[in-house]
C-alpha cells in the first residue's frame, strides 16, 4: 500500500512540475512577498474625509479650533471650506466623506453632520457621541471608566496593514489553493482514462486521493514557508502556522475532489470552483471589521481560519480559537476524506 | 457570418447538453441571492456590546447602548468572559459590587469597541450637560456602498465565468485537436474566435440585467448597463483566449485561471482603496474600467461620455493584448 502510495505521489509530483504548478505557487507567493513589503502601505486609513465649515466666534470658539486641529493632526483627511454649498460639492465627488458645520444656535454652538445618506441610525448616533467626548474631555473633568483586560500576560501590539494581510494571503493562496489545482488533476486523469485503468490494477481509490492531497499539502507548505519567512522573518511560530496550513491544505483538497466529483469536466467545475471562491472570501470583510460578524459569515470555514492564521502569526493570547479550529479541521478532514473516496467509488462506477 | 453562426449554434448545443449554459446562469444568479442575504447585515454593522444579567436590569444603561450597537446580554460574568473571548470583537459592560461601570476586553479587539465603550459610559454617568447642541442631515445617497461595490464586483464575476468557460471549451477543442481539423476548412481565424466567444458575450447581456433586478437596482439607466457590458464584453474574451492561449491542457488551464483571476481582482480592489494619484497602477487592467463603469452606473453618476471613455481604455487595452499575443495565438490554435 505505501509503496503503491509513493509511487502515485511521485507521479503526481512529476505532472504537477510539468506543469509549473510549483513554479507558479512559488512565483505567485514571491508577488505576494513583494506586494506586502513594498507596494502595500504600513498604514493604510479608509477613515472617510472630512469637510467642515466654520460660522461660530462665540465663547468656545477656542475648545471646538482646538479640538478640530488636533484630529487633523491625527488624520490628515479634514479639510476647512470656505461656503456651506463646498462641503456637498465636495462629499458629491468623494463618497467616503463626511460634512461638519459649526454654527451659533440659541447662544451656544452648534455642530451638524452631513453625511451621505446610507449610514445607519448606531453609526450616526455614535459619530455624535464621539465628538461630544472629545469637547467634553477638554470642558469638563474627564470620568475614568475601569477595563479589565483578559489577556492580561500579552502586549497586544497593533499590526501594521501590509503584514496584516499575510493570514488572507496564507488562507486564501497557501491553503486554499489545493481547493482550485486538484480538481484539474483529477479531470484530466479522467479524460485519459487513468483512474479506470488504475481501478483494474491492485491499486485504490484511498490512496489514489492521498497521493493528491498529499501533493497539495506539499505545494501550501512552500507557499506558505516562502511568504512567511520572507515576509515576517524567524520570530514566528512555524510549527504551529504548518500545522494549520497542512490542516487546512487537506480540508481544502478533500472540498476540492468532493466538488469535482460532481462534474463530467473542468469547463462545468470551474464554474462552481469561482463560486465557492468568491463566498468563502466573504469573511474578509470581518477579519477587516471584527466586530461585523453574522451568523453565516461565521460559518463560512475562511472564518475561523483567517483568525487563527493570525492568532498564530501574530500572538495575542486567544489560544483556544487555534485548538477549536484544529480539532474542527481534524474531525472535517476524517469525515471528508471518506465521503470523497465513497464519491470517488461512486463516480467511477456511474462512468 | 453563417460559419460564426454554426460554430456558436455547435457551442450553444454542446453547451446545453453539458448543462453548462444553466451552471453559467445560475451561478451569478446564486452569489446574488446570497449577497442579498449579506448585504442588510453588512448595512446595519454596528459595534457589539455584552452585559451581564444585573447590568441589563438597568434599562436605563441597556437602552443608551443600544443607541450605539447591538446588545446581548448573558446570565453571569463566566458567559460574559466566555462571550468576550469569542472571535469577532465585543465588548464587556459590568456594573461593579461598588457601582462603578467596567468594561471588559479581550486585549486584541480594534481600536473603536476599545475606546467607544468608555465614551459611552461617560456619556451616560456624566451629570453636567454639555452647553451645545448637535444634528444630522444627509445628502439623501441611501444606497449601500457595500451594495454598489458588491453588485459592480459580481457584474465582473458574471464576465470573468464565461471567460472561463470559453478558455476551458477551447483547452478542449486543443486537445481534441478539433482545431487542427478546422485548420484545413475555409474558415478563417477570427471567424472561429468570434463563434467560440459569442456565448460568453451573449449570456452575461441577460445576467446582468437578472443581476441587477435581484439586488434592487432596476433603478439603472438599462441602456448605459447594456453598452458597458457589451463594452467588458471584451473582458470575456480576452480571459477566454489568455486561459486557452497559455494552456496546454487542463492542469495548466486552472493555475493560469488563477493567476488571471489575482490582477482581475487587484483592480477592484486598487479602484476602492488606492488614492486617486495611486490608482495609475491599475490603469493597464481592462477590468478596473469595467469596475468604474458599472459602480458609476449603479452610482447614477455615469454619462455617456464617461461611457465612451472607459469603453476606449477597454477595447484599447483588449485590443493591445490580443495585438500582443496574435503569434501565440497563431501558434496555439493550428
Amino acid at each position: 500500500m505505501f509503496q503503491r502510495y509513493g509511487g502515485l505521489l511521485t507521479k503526481d509530483i512529476v505532472t504537477a512540475f510539468r506543469n509549473y504548478f510549483f513554479l507558479i505557487v512559488l512565483g505567485v507567493a514571491l508577488l505576494f512577498v513583494g506586494l506586502t513589503n513594498f507596494l502595500i502601505p504600513k498604514e493604510l486609513s479608509i477613515k472617510p474625509a472630512v469637510y467642515y465649515y466654520v460660522d461660530y466666534d462665540g465663547g468656545l470658539e477656542s475648545v471646538i479650533d482646538e479640538a478640530i486641529l488636533q484630529s487633523q493632526e491625527k488624520h490628515s483627511k479634514i479639510q476647512r471650506v470656505e461656503a456651506i454649498e463646498d462641503i456637498a460639492k465636495n462629499m458629491e465627488s468623494n463618497f467616503n466623506s463626511l460634512g461638519m458645520v459649526i454654527k451659533e444656535e440659541n447662544n451656544q454652538p452648534h455642530i451638524q453632520f452631513i453625511l451621505q445618506g446610507h449610514e445607519n441610525e448606531k453609526l450616526r448616533n455614535t459619530l455624535i457621541l464621539s465628538m461630544k467626548d472629545d469637547l467634553r474631555s477638554r470642558m469638563q473633568q474627564k470620568i475614568e471608566i475601569e477595563r479589565i483586560f483578559l489577556n492580561k500576560d500579552i502586549e497586544v501590539e497593533r499590526i501594521p496593514f501590509n503584514l496584516g494581510m499575510i493570514p488572507i494571503f496564507i488562507v486564501m493562496e497557501s491553503m486554499l489553493l489545493g481547493f482550485f489545482l486538484i480538481a484539474a488533476l483529477v479531470f484530466m486523469e479522467k479524460d485519459e482514462g487513468t483512474i479506470r485503468a488504475y481501478l483494474v490494477s491492485p491499486g485504490k481509490i484511498p490512496e489514489y486521493l492521498m497521493a493528491k492531497i498529499t501533493l497539495m499539502v506539499l505545494l501550501g507548505c512552500i507557499s506558505a514557508i516562502t511568504l512567511v519567512s520572507l515576509t515576517l522573518g524567524t520570530g514566528v511560530d512555524y510549527i504551529g502556522m504548518l500545522a494549520l496550513v497542512i490542516l487546512g491544505s487537506i480540508a481544502a483538497a478533500i472540498g476540492g475532489l468532493i466538488l469535482a466529483s460532481f462534474f463530467q469536466n473542468i469547463s462545468q467545475a470551474s464554474i462552481w470552483i469561482i463560486v465557492i471562491g468568491i463566498v468563502l472570501s466573504l469573511p474578509f470583510m470581518s477579519y477587516y471589521m471584527p466586530s461585523f460578524a453574522p451568523r453565516f459569515v461565521k460559518l463560512i470555514p475562511t472564518y475561523s481560519l483567517l483568525f487563527t492564521a493570525r492568532e498564530i502569526l501574530f500572538p495575542t493570547g486567544s489560544r483556544e480559537i487555534i485548538y477549536w479550529t484544529s480539532l474542527g479541521l481534524m474531525i472535517f478532514n476524517v469525515i471528508g476524506y471518506m465521503a470523497a473516496v465513497a464519491a470517488y467509488r461512486f463516480s467511477v462506477k456511474r462512468d | 457570418m453563417r460559419r460564426v453562426w454554426m460554430i456558436f449554434r455547435r457551442d450553444l448545443s454542446s453547451s446545453i447538453r453539458e448543462f453548462l449554459l444553466l451552471y453559467m446562469m445560475a451561478a451569478p444568479i446564486i452569489l446574488a441571492i446570497i449577497f442579498k442575504m449579506f448585504i442588510p447585515s453588512a448595512n446595519s454593522a454596528a459595534l457589539q456590546f455584552a452585559v451581564d444579567a444585573e447590568t441589563a436590569k438597568d434599562m436605563g444603561i441597556y437602552k443608551t447602548i443600544s443607541q450605539y450597537g447591538s446588545v446581548e446580554v448573558y446570565q453571569d460574568f463566566q458567559d460574559l468572559e466566555k462571550r468576550v473571548r469569542g472571535t469577532d470583537d465585543i465588548a464587556g459592560i459590568i456594573k461593579a459590587q461598588n457601582g462603578s461601570y467596567q468594561i471588559v476586553l479581550e486585549g486584541n479587539e480594534s481600536h473603536d469597541t476599545k475606546v467607544i465603550p468608555e465614551m459611552i459610559l461617560r456619556d451616560y454617568l456624566s451629570k453636567e450637560a454639555l452647553a451645545m447642541t448637535f444634528s444630522i442631515r444627509d445628502l439623501g445617497y441611501t444606497q449601500s456602498p457595500i451594495a454598489r461595490v458588491g453588485a459592480a464586483s459580481l457584474i465582473l464575476t458574471t464576465l470573468i465565468l464565461a471567460g472561463a468557460v470559453i478558455g476551458f471549451n477551447m483547452i478542449e477543442e486543443k486537445e481534441g485537436k478539433t482545431l487542427s481539423a478546422l485548420s484545413v476548412t475555409p474558415m478563417r481565424r477570427w471567424e472561429f474566435i468570434l463563434g467560440k466567444s459569442m456565448i460568453g458575450i451573449l449570456l452575461p447581456l441577460v445576467i446582468v440585467y437578472v443581476i441587477l433586478w435581484l439586488l434592487d437596482m432596476w433603478y439603472v439607466d438599462k441602456a448605459m448597463v447594456f453598452a458597458m457590458t457589451l463594452i467588458s464584453s471584451g473582458l470575456t474574451v480576452m480571459m477566454g483566449f489568455l486561459i486557452s492561449v497559455f494552456s496546454s491542457n487542463q492542469i495548466s488551464g486552472i493555475a493560469n485561471m488563477k493567476i488571471l483571476l489575482l490582477p482581475l481582482s487587484a483592480s477592484v480592489i486598487g479602484a476602492l482603496m488606492l488614492s486617486p494619484s495611486q490608482q495609475v497602477f491599475v490603469y493597464w487592467l481592462p477590468t478596473y474600467w469595467s469596475f468604474l463603469g458599472f459602480d458609476g452606473i449603479i452610482r447614477n453618476t455615469m454619462t455617456w461620455g464617461q461611457i465612451g471613455y472607459y469603453g476606449l481604455w477597454i477595447l484599447g487595452l483588449t485590443f493591445g493584448m490580443f495585438l500582443l499575443l496574435r503569434n501565440r495565438i497563431k501558434k496555439s490554435f493550428i
